[in-house]
């Protein structure tokens, strides 16, 4: 039976947002504007897919301020980490049954 | 504008029309590779950098003396050499505070302490041979000491981020720098130990700086 994937790891954006973030480990938090640039994405749209992560656990939000300014700082969380290895797994394991069933085909 | 589908059950997930598992593995992998090269790209213009001022300061020192047929005057020599060590140490520091901008946490803490190690670990032995001068070393012990000096330093500093970021060839840049330039050229005395310098330590830091360029452009094309 394939694997599950969780719908919240499934979805382009919020997958890189998850990659980047897991790179950095649950101790390094990165500001805003920096994870921004990295992914490349509008501010509205990193925000959007960052509330869903937040929401489900995955991913801290820190607001704080440097002097008069606003920091936003987002790290993984370890249940994000655990989920992200879950969903790296399930999509190994459908990619490699896809593989068989197609080596199958072309062996029958 | 939002870019994505949104997915509300696991079914929703597999829909044929998303992108495909193997696409995502695909996407998760290049984008981790993203913010791996985010961070190595510093290190390869400091690897670059260090190997310049080595290689160019060195064989111009080297150049500068009646065994290297005194090509350039002497005054002329040094001056280059320590405005290329300077800006090696100062482009250094600014790459690894760079490379800590906009986190915080493990890696802020990391890159910070390197960064300001390596400023530290150029001005430092810099004192200790104007203290040895003034106890009474000549020209020629401290022509030993400063090249011996700082590849002991240098080499160590990389042997330990080398051990600390999980990087087997910086290990291996950093021991080779220690044992040639703190060990060997030494006992070979001034101006030879200047171009080994030259050719062993600034050699070594470009072609570790160029295989880590060749590496990342190839994981780029992948």
């Amino acid at each position: 039976m394939p694997a599950e994937l969780d719908p919240l790891i499934h979805a382009p954006a919020r997958l890189r947002i998850m990659s980047t973030l897991v790179a950095l480990g649950t101790e390094t938090a990165m500001v805003f504007p920096r994870l921004q640039q990295l992914l490349g994405m509008t501010a509205g749209n990193l925000s959007t897919h960052l509330t869903k992560l937040e929401q489900a656990g995955y991913v801290s939000v820190d607001k704080r301020f440097a002097g008069r300014s606003p920091v936003t700082y987002l790290a993984v969380t370890a249940r994000g980490v655990a989920a992200y290895a879950d969903y790296l797994a399930a999509l190994r394991d459908i990619v490699a049954a896809a593989e068989a069933a197609t080596s199958l085909e072309k062996n029958a | 504008m939002n870019d994505d589908r949104e997915p509300t059950s696991p079914s929703d997930a597999v829909d044929p029309a998303a992108p495909s598992p193997a696409d995502m593995l695909r996407l998760a992998q290049q984008q981790t590779r993203v913010v791996s090269q985010q961070f190595s790209r510093r290190t390869v213009s400091t690897m670059l950098m260090w190997g310049v001022a080595w290689f160019a300061g060195f064989l111009l020192v080297w150049l500068s003396t009646p065994q290297g047929g005194a090509v350039v005057p002497m005054v002329f020599g040094w001056i280059v050499f320590s405005v290329l060590m300077l800006a090696a140490f100062v482009g250094s520091t600014f790459a690894g505070t760079r490379t800590s901008h906009g986190l915080r946490g493990r890696m802020y803490f990391q890159g910070a302490v390197f960064g300001w190690t390596i400023f530290a670990c150029g001005l430092f032995p810099g004192f200790l041979g104007a203290a040895l001068a003034r106890a009474g070393a000549s020209d020629a012990v401290l022509a030993v000491y400063y090249p011996g000096a700082y590849s002991l330093i240098i080499g160590a500093l990389f042997v330990v981020s080398g051990a600390m970021w999980n990087r087997v060839a910086m290990i291996v840049l950093g021991g080779w720098i220690m044992i040639v330039g703190g060990a060997v050229a030494p006992f070979l005395g001034a101006p030879a130990n200047y171009l080994v310098m030259a050719f062993a330590g600034g050699g070594a830091f470009i072609l570790y700086g160029l295989i880590l360029l060749v590496g990342s452009r190839w994981h780029r094309a992948r």
